[in-house]
């Protein structure tokens, strides 16, 4: 947790040189109730409430998890800053909105955003040794295997003992925690997808706004124009940057 | 009327649908209600959410400026989103420790919830009183599910029950655990109804083991959607609502086998020149 509040407060400070005023206060972390943690949940965030209590990142202290060791940084920027805190913190203050759009969560677009600010972390240098950098690198396999394994089960027909097999094969995971994962797949099917499709389609759209902008291209403007609309489908954030671009 | 009144009213029947989570947004106003599973509720939601997408369909899209029509996509994503996680059934046929309606709802409940005014307190002992009711309709809808070959996974029924019996062994739901508001004079008499409350809950907890313990379960080895009736349009609809975009499960298969391929490598490459071999040794 003493490592994740450093890189939050990191993430913080760089917060400016990604996306324009108004930035939120940093988020706390906080260990989770004690049921939850012996139940093996994941490190999450909750978004501030409308009763005004804050937006806070909760870490499993009781069960290592994902985002234990050298994935811990990179757990940090996906659930507070730049990731979760910061896009539905941003949302919230857009009070010209609709609350659909300030208060929703499109999986797709929140997750997309969340794992697109753990690679913001590594472009913006904010991993504090080689280790955790190779913690993130590992935590953007397990997203990916996330793709093949969920759509492996429901679409292809993969068994229980196969899929875990293959994650683990992919991905090293305790057995404990990759039978979790599976557990989880199963549950709510396709909701794992959301991670990294989300991802990439923000990096595509991003690829292509440089492309097309060339040295106009300003990395704070594009990050307004996806964020600034709130919860949104892909597909229109595609419009939102297409705009973006018209107006410049 | 306009895009943002039916993005409004779209809201509200979401939040009303899923009392659980406006509760966690910080809505006091859903802070007695627990999610209504029953098929008639479902199906005015469906209705409801029908009835709202057509209207936003409906504007005249010429007059609509551009953060309207952004709205109007909003709405018809949530809209097609909840009708296709309705279509997909999985309440009828979903027993999970995890994400799922049933005890681990309730279960969660009382580690989210902080009183801080009379009526604060109020409401959550209605919420814990309305405990029993829910786990029924829950258990009524699995027990549906299996009249139409709607099983739930053998591997998940055994996690979740395990999750009530170590609830039940260690003190119950929780739900008497939450403090009343600080100096409240009614603290006592309240207490002692959320106490009857919770004893109720638990119970139900424990009918609720035991009618999921009878049910017949889907083999570990067809735990996927494809494996029911229907399931394999149910998943290629939520793979489209869950990325939001128009792809095919075998689309997100091929780019997920593609990443792992470049991620793979680059890990390797990593943890070689920090001294670990192979992709065992980077965790």
């Amino acid at each position: 947790m003493t490592a994740c509040r450093a890189a939050i407060a990191r993430a913080q400070d760089a917060l400016a040189q990604w996306i324009p005023a108004p930035i939120p206060l940093a988020c706390d972390i906080l260990a989770m109730p004690a049921h939850l943690a012996a139940a093996g949940h994941a490190p999450h965030y909750t978004p501030p409430r409308l009763d005004g209590s804050p937006g806070l990142f909760w870490f499993n202290t009781q069960v290592p998890q994902t985002g234990a060791g050298w994935a811990g940084e990179a757990l940090a920027f996906h659930e507070a800053s730049p990731g979760h805190h910061l896009q539905l913190s941003r949302a919230q203050a857009l009070s010209t909105l609709p609350a659909l759009q300030r208060h929703g969560f499109v999986n797709a677009y929140g997750e997309g955003w969340a794992l697109y600010a753990e690679r913001l972390a590594d472009e913006a240098g904010l991993y504090s040794t080689p280790e955790r950098r190779l913690g993130a690198l590992v935590l953007q396999l397990f997203r990916a295997a996330r793709l093949v394994v969920d759509t492996g089960i429901h679409a292809e027909g993969w068994g229980w003992a196969h899929a875990v097999a293959w994650l683990r094969r992919t991905v090293p995971l305790p057995a404990a925690f990759a039978e979790a994962e599976i557990g989880r797949y199963v549950a709510a099917p396709g909701q794992a997808l959301s991670y990294a499709v989300g991802q990439h389609e923000l990096l595509r759209l991003r690829a292509d706004a440089q492309r097309r902008l060339g040295p106009r291209f300003r990395p704070r403007e594009f990050h307004a124009a996806v964020l600034d609309s709130g919860s949104v489908p892909l597909p229109t954030v595609g419009r939102l940057v297409d705009e973006w671009i018209a107006a410049c | 009327m306009t895009i943002a009144a039916v993005a409004d009213e779209l809201d509200t029947a979401w939040r009303e649908h899923r009392p659980f989570l406006a509760s966690e947004d910080g809505l006091c106003a859903y802070d007695d209600r627990v999610p209504d599973l029953t098929v008639e509720a479902e199906d005015a939601y469906r209705a409801a959410l029908g009835r709202l997408a057509r209207r936003a369909r409906d504007l005249d899209e010429t007059a609509l400026t551009f953060a309207d029509a952004v709205t109007r996509d909003v709405v018809l994503d949530a809209a097609q989103r909840e009708l296709t996680l309705l279509e997909s059934g999985g309440l009828e046929h979903t027993v999970a420790p995890v994400m799922t309606e049933g005890p681990t709802a309730l279960l969660t409940v009382a580690s989210r919830t902080v009183l801080r005014r009379p009526q604060d307190a109020s409401a959550y002992l209605a919420r814990c009183r309305a405990m029993p009711a829910y786990l029924r309709a829950h258990v009524a809808r699995l027990q549906e599910g299996a009249r139409h070959d709607r099983r739930p996974v053998a591997a998940l029924v055994q996690a979740a029950t395990r999750q009530v019996d170590e609830a039940l062994a260690s003190g119950g739901n929780k739900l008497a655990s939450v403090p009343p508001p600080p100096g409240w004079v009614g603290a006592e008499a309240w207490q002692q109804q959320v106490a009857r409350a919770s004893d109720a809950a638990a119970r139900a907890l424990g009918d609720w083991r035991a009618a999921v313990a009878a049910l017949a379960v889907r083999a570990d080895d067809a735990c996927g959607l494809c494996h029911l009736p229907g399931g394999e349009g149910d998943y290629a609809a939520l793979a489209r609502a869950h990325t939001t975009l128009d792809v095919t499960p075998a689309e997100v298969h091929a780019l997920g086998r593609a990443q792992v391929e470049a991620l793979h490598d680059a890990v390797v490459e990593l943890g070689g020149v920090l001294g670990h071999a192979g992709l065992e040794a980077t965790m």
